[in-house]
C-alpha cells in the first residue's frame, strides 16, 4: 500500500508545490514550465523504474538481485549519483549485507556487521537507528560519524551522502538506502525523492523476501514435524503389531535419534535386582564404547546415572563445560566414545516408576530444542510401556515356566483347560500313561481314554463346573496304553482374573487304582468277616436262649442271671457287627433305605422301651408328643435312636436318668403345619468339649474320659447315625457342656401329606400344641 | 410266645416227635453249620415239632419224588450252603408241583439277604443271629398259613 501512495504522491506534491510560484514573469513561467516538464519526465522515469523493479520483484528474483537492480535504477534516474542498500538484521542491531551495483565490494565488506546503535558509525546506522533520513554534506569533515566510516567513504569516492531508512509495514526500519555523491554537497529535493522512492522499493523487496523465507522456514519446519510425527505414528502402530521386542527397542531408538538430530543413541532398561541400567539397544557407538555402556550404575556421574537418581531428564549441551563431569573418569569415557553433548530422559512407567533410560549423544556441543524433547517424551512413554510389557511378559513367562517344571516333575497327571473347558495342556505323565501324542489327546479330547461307563457322568459334572466356575472333582477310570483301566481322581480348580472371570482351569489326576482296589478288598473283607462272625454268634445266642428257657423252669436265679448277661453281650456283639457292616456299606455305596410312612411318637416310645429293657442303671424319661408322621426307613431311624440312647447311658455312668424329648418346629411363619419333628436325647454325663463336638461324628473317633481312657466301642456309631439322618435329609447335632452332659438332637422333616387327615380323628390340630 | 406255647411238647432230642394232641408238624432244617442245626433242632423240638435236618443241599433233589406224607411241613433253609446255594434249591422246590406248597423260611447272616430270599421264592426270612422267640413266631405263622 505504502509504495503505491508514496511514489505517485511524491509526484503530486511536486506539482502542487509549483502553484505558489504562479503569477510571475514569463521567463519565470517558461522556466517554471520547463522545470515542470523536466520534473514530469523525471516522475515518468521514476514510475517506469518503479514498474520495472516491481516486475523484477514479482517475477521472483532473489533479494540481492532486486536490491542491486534498485541501485542501478537510481543511478539511471540521477546520473553522477551512486546508491547502495545496507540491510539490517531482524533485530536491527547490525548490518548484514550491502547491495550496490556501482560501488566496489570492499565498501560493503567494510560495513559488514557494523553495529546499529546510538554510537552512529555512519549515516546509514543513524538512519536505521532513528528511523529518520539523514544527510551528510561533507563526509570528510563531518565529525558526527566515525573516522573509520569517513575513511571508508572517502576511499570509495563518496564525499557526501544521504541515507533514507527503508521502513517496513510494521513501522520499523529494515535497511538504509544511501545516495552517494562524488562532491561535498547537500542532496536536492529530487534526490531526496529518489532516495524515498528507493527506500520504499527496498522495503517492499526486503519484506517480501523475509515473508518468503519465513514461509520457506515454516514449510521446512512443517515437513520436519510431519516426518517426526509419521515416525512416531509408525512406531505406535509397530508397538501394536510387532511382537519382537528387541526390534521395537531398535525402532524407538532410531526414531529418537532421528527426531533429536543426534549422532548416537542408546536405550537402557532398569535391572531391578542390581538397580543398574542395562543397555537394550544402541546406535552410532563403536563396539568398545558400547561395551563400556553395557551396565550403568546408580552412582555413575554420567547423564543417565544422574537422570536415574533424580527421575528427571538431564541435558549436557557440552560435556567439556559440565560441572559434575569435570575431572571424572566418565568424562574420559565420553571423550573416548566421541560424545560432546548428551541428553538422558528417564523412561517412566504409568505407575510413576523409572524403568529405563533413553539417551541421545552428539559429536559436537548441542542444545536440543524444546520441540524435539517433546517428541522424545512421546517415544520415552512408548519405550516405558514396552519395558513394562516385557517385565509383565517375563514375569508371566517365569511363572508359566515354574508351573510347567512343577507340572512335569510331579507324579500326578496335570492338565490345563481354557475357560470353555477345552484342554490345552497335558503334562508328559499323561502321554506316558495313555500312550497317545499330545496332539492326539488335545484334538480327540479326553473322553477317548475314559471308561465308557464313566464318560457320560464325567461330561455332565465337567460341564457343570465350566458353567458355574465351581471346582471339579470326579473319580473315573482312565485307559492306560496297555488297555487296562485304572481308577483316578481328578480335581480341577479355576484361575480367575482381577474381575473374577475364569481365565483357565488347572487340574490334576491322581492314580487311586490301588487305593480303590484296597478299599474294595477291605470292604469285601469286612463284609465277609462280619458274616463269619455272625455264624458263631447265631449258634451261641440260640444255645444261650435254650438254656435260659430251661433254667427258668428250674429257678436257679444266679445261673439265670449269668445267662441273661451272656445273651445281652451277644446282642451287643451282634449290634457291633451290624455297625461294622453298615459303615462298610455306606462306604461302598450299597446301603439302601426302605422308606415307609410312620408315626414318630410310636417309634420313639418303642425304642425307649426297648433300650430301657437293657438297662437297669438309668431311667429313660420320655417327654412330649408330636403326633406327626415321618417318611423314612423306620428300622434305620430306630437304629439311630438306639445309638443315641445307648450312648447317653454309656457316657453318663454316674447319672441315673436320660431325658428323651419330642417336639416340633416350623420354618418361617407358616402356621399351617409343623415342618420339623425333633427328638432330643439329653444325658447328664461327662459331656463333650467344644473342640470335639464335630469330631465325634467322624469315623473311628473315640471320646476319652477325664482320665484319658476311652470307652469301649468301634467309634463308628455316631458316624453311621449322622449319615443315616442326613440320608433322610434331616439333621443330627449336639449341645454339650463338659461335666454337665450332652443333648443330641435329631430333626426330621414332617411327611408332607395325609398328616392332617390321619390326625383329625383324635381331635388334635397339629401346631396347636406349639401355640 | 403265645402262638408257640400251645404247641410246646415235652419230648426232646429225637429225630421225630409228636406234639400233644395231633400229629406233630415236621420241619426240615437245611444248614451246613452243625451247631446251628443242633440249636434249631432243640428249639423246635422243645416247641413240639418233628425235626429233620441235613447239611447237604443236594440231598433235597429227591424230595419231590418222595411220598406226599414224607414231605416236611416247613423248611428252614440257610441261604449260603457250602455245596449248593440255598436260593437255587429254593427256586427248584418252588418250581416243582410236589414241593411248591411247602413254606420255606430262609435264614441268613447276610444283610441284603431278605430281598434275595424273596426273589428266590422263599416265603419268609429270618436274619441270623435271631431271637428264639422271633424264630418260633415265624415258624408258627407260616405253618398256620400253610394249613
Amino acid at each position: 500500500m505504502r509504495q503505491q501512495h508514496g511514489a505517485p504522491g511524491s509526484g503530486k506534491s511536486a506539482s502542487t508545490r509549483a502553484l505558489p510560484r504562479a503569477a510571475v514573469s514569463w521567463q519565470e513561467k517558461a522556466a517554471s514550465l520547463e522545470a515542470e516538464i523536466a520534473e514530469r519526465k523525471q516522475s515518468e522515469h521514476l514510475l517506469a523504474e518503479q514498474n520495472r523493479l516491481l516486475e523484477l520483484i514479482v517475477s521472483g528474483h532473489a533479494l540481492d538481485a532486486c536490491l542491486t537492480e534498485l541501485t542501478r535504477a537510481i543511478a539511471r534516474l540521477q546520473p553522477r549519483t551512486r546508491a547502495s542498500v545496507l540491510l539490517a538484521d531482524v533485530a536491527r542491531t547490525r548490518f548484514l549485507a550491502l547491495a550496490a551495483a556501482d560501488i566496489a565490494p570492499s565498501f560493503g565488506a567494510g560495513l559488514q556487521d557494523a553495529p546499529i546503535n546510538e554510537l552512529a558509525i555512519g549515516t546509514c546506522a543513524t538512519a536505521v537507528y532513528s528511523g529518520e533520513p539523514i544527510a551528510c554534506a561533507d563526509i570528510a569533515h563531518d565529525e558526527r560519524w566515525s573516522p573509520a566510516w569517513r575513511d571508508l567513504c572517502v576511499a570509495h569516492g563518496i564525499l557526501a551522502c544521504h541515507s533514507e531508512p527503508a521502513i517496513g509495514s510494521d513501522g520499523q526500519p529494515l535497511a538504509s538506502l544511501m545516495l552517494c555523491f562524488d562532491e561535498a554537497r547537500s542532496p536536492s529535493d529530487w534526490e531526496r525523492r529518489i532516495a524515498q522512492f528507493g527506500a520504499h522499493v527496498a522495503a517492499i523487496v526486503i519484506e517480501r523476501d523475509r515473508t518468503l523465507s519465513r514461509l520457506r522456514e515454516s514449510e521446512a519446519r512443517l515437513t520436519t514435524e510431519l516426518a517426526d510425527a509419521q515416525r512416531l505414528q509408525h512406531i505406535s502402530s509397530q508397538l501394536i503389531r510387532e511382537d519382537d521386542l528387541d526390534a521395537l527397542y531398535r525402532q524407538i531408538l532410531d526414531a529418537a535419534v532421528a527426531v533429536m538430530r543426534s549422532d548416537m543413541g542408546s536405550m537402557q532398561m532398569l535391572n531391578v535386582e542390581r538397580n543398574e541400567l542395562r543397555l537394550l539397544a544402541e546406535t552410532g557407538f563403536n563396539p568398545a564404547s558400547a561395551a563400556f555402556w553395557e551396565w550403568v550404575q546408580l552412582d555413575s556421574v554420567t547423564s543417565c546415572g544422574a537422570a536415574l537418581r533424580t527421575g528427571e531428564r538431564v541435558v549436557i549441551p557440552d560435556i567439556e563445560a559440565c560441572d559434575f563431569l569435570t575431572g571424572t573418569q566418565d568424562l574420559d569415557f565420553y571423550r573416548l566414545s566421541g560424545i560432546r553433548a548428551v541428553q538422558s530422559t528417564p523412561l517412566v512407567s504409568r505407575g510413576g516408576r523409572v524403568v529405563g533410560m533413553i539417551s541421545t549423544q552428539w559429536r559436537s556441543p548441542h542444545q536440543p530444542a524444546a520441540r524435539e524433547l517433546g517428541l522424545l517424551d512421546v517415544l520415552a512413554r512408548q519405550a516405558a510401556d514396552l519395558i513394562e510389557r516385557r517385565w509383565a511378559e517375563d514375569a508371566l513367562h517365569q511363572s508359566q515356566e515354574r508351573l510347567r517344571v512343577m507340572a512335569e516333575s510331579m507324579p500326578q497327571k496335570v492338565f490345563t483347560a481354557k475357560p470353555n473347558g477345552d484342554v490345552d495342556y497335558f503334562n508328559p505323565q499323561w502321554m506316558e500313561f495313555t500312550g497317545l501324542s499330545f496332539e492326539q489327546m488335545r484334538d480327540q479330547g479326553w473322553a477317548q481314554f475314559i471308561h465308557p461307563e464313566d464318560v457320560e457322568e464325567n461330561v455332565r459334572v465337567w460341564q457343570r463346573s465350566i458353567e458355574t466356575g465351581e471346582p471339579f472333582y470326579f473319580e473315573h477310570r482312565f485307559r492306560r496304553a496297555d488297555g487296562v483301566y485304572r481308577w483316578h481322581v481328578t480335581r480341577a480348580v479355576p484361575m480367575r482374573d482381577g474381575e473374577g472371570r475364569v481365565t483357565m482351569w488347572i487340574g490334576s489326576d491322581t492314580d487311586i487304582d490301588e487305593q480303590k482296589q484296597l478299599e474294595a478288598r477291605k470292604n469285601a473283607f469286612i463284609s465277609m468277616t462280619s458274616h463269619e462272625l455272625k455264624t458263631p454268634v447265631t449258634s451261641l445266642k440260640a444255645f444261650t436262649q435254650i438254656l435260659q428257657k430251661r433254667l427258668k423252669q428250674e429257678a436257679d436265679s444266679q445261673t439265670q442271671l449269668i445267662l441273661d448277661r451272656i445273651d445281652a453281650q451277644l446282642t451287643r456283639l451282634t449290634s457291633l457287627i451290624g455297625d461294622l457292616l453298615d459303615m462298610n456299606r455306606m462306604q461302598d455305596g450299597t446301603l439302601a433305605l426302605h422308606p415307609t410312612r410312620f408315626a414318630m411318637d410310636a417309634l420313639v416310645r418303642e425304642t425307649v422301651e426297648n433300650v430301657q429293657a437293657t438297662t437297669t442303671s438309668h431311667e429313660l424319661q420320655l417327654e412330649g408328643k408330636v403326633q406327626a408322621q415321618v417318611e423314612g426307613d423306620r428300622d434305620r431311624l430306630g437304629q439311630v435312636l438306639i445309638n443315641l440312647l445307648t450312648n447317653a447311658v454309656k457316657y453318663s455312668p454316674q447319672a441315673v436318668r436320660v431325658i428323651v424329648r419330642l417336639s416340633q418346629s416350623r420354618d418361617g411363619d407358616s402356621d399351617v403345619a409343623p415342618d420339623w419333628v425333633e427328638v432330643a436325647v439329653q444325658d447328664f454325663g461327662i459331656g463333650i468339649a467344644q473342640e470335639e463336638q464335630e469330631r465325634i461324628f467322624e469315623q473311628f473317633y473315640q471320646v476319652a474320659d477325664r482320665e484319658g481312657s476311652t470307652f469301649p466301642g468301634l467309634g463308628i456309631g455316631l458316624h453311621i447315625a449322622r449319615t443315616l439322618v442326613e440320608r433322610h435329609k434331616g439333621r443330627l447335632w449336639l449341645e454339650s457342656q463338659p461335666g454337665a452332659g450332652s443333648t443330641f438332637h435329631i430333626a426330621l422333616s414332617v411327611a408332607a401329606q395325609e398328616q392332617e387327615t390321619s390326625y383329625q380323628g383324635d381331635g388334635h390340630v397339629p401346631g396347636a400344641q406349639i401355640a | 410266645m403265645s402262638q408257640t406255647g400251645s404247641q410246646m411238647g415235652s419230648q426232646t432230642g429225637s429225630q421225630t416227635s409228636s406234639p400233644a394232641g395231633s400229629a406233630a408238624k415236621t420241619i426240615l432244617i437245611v444248614d451246613d453249620d452243625p451247631d446251628i442245626v443242633l440249636a434249631l433242632e432243640v428249639m423246635l423240638q422243645e416247641a413240639g415239632y418233628a425235626v429233620t435236618s441235613t447239611s447237604d443241599g443236594d440231598s433235597l433233589r429227591d424230595l419231590a419224588s418222595q411220598a406226599q406224607d414224607k414231605l416236611p411241613d416247613l423248611i428252614l433253609m440257610d441261604m449260603l450252603l457250602s455245596g449248593r446255594n440255598g436260593r437255587e434249591i429254593t427256586r427248584e422246590l418252588k418250581g416243582q408241583e410236589a414241593t411248591k406248597h411247602i413254606p420255606i423260611l430262609m435264614l441268613s447272616a447276610h444283610p441284603a439277604a431278605a430281598r434275595e430270599a424273596q426273589a428266590a421264592g422263599a416265603d419268609g426270612f429270618v436274619a441270623k443271629p435271631f431271637e428264639m422267640d422271633d424264630l418260633l413266631g415265624e415258624v408258627a405263622e407260616y405253618l398256620r398259613a400253610g394249613e
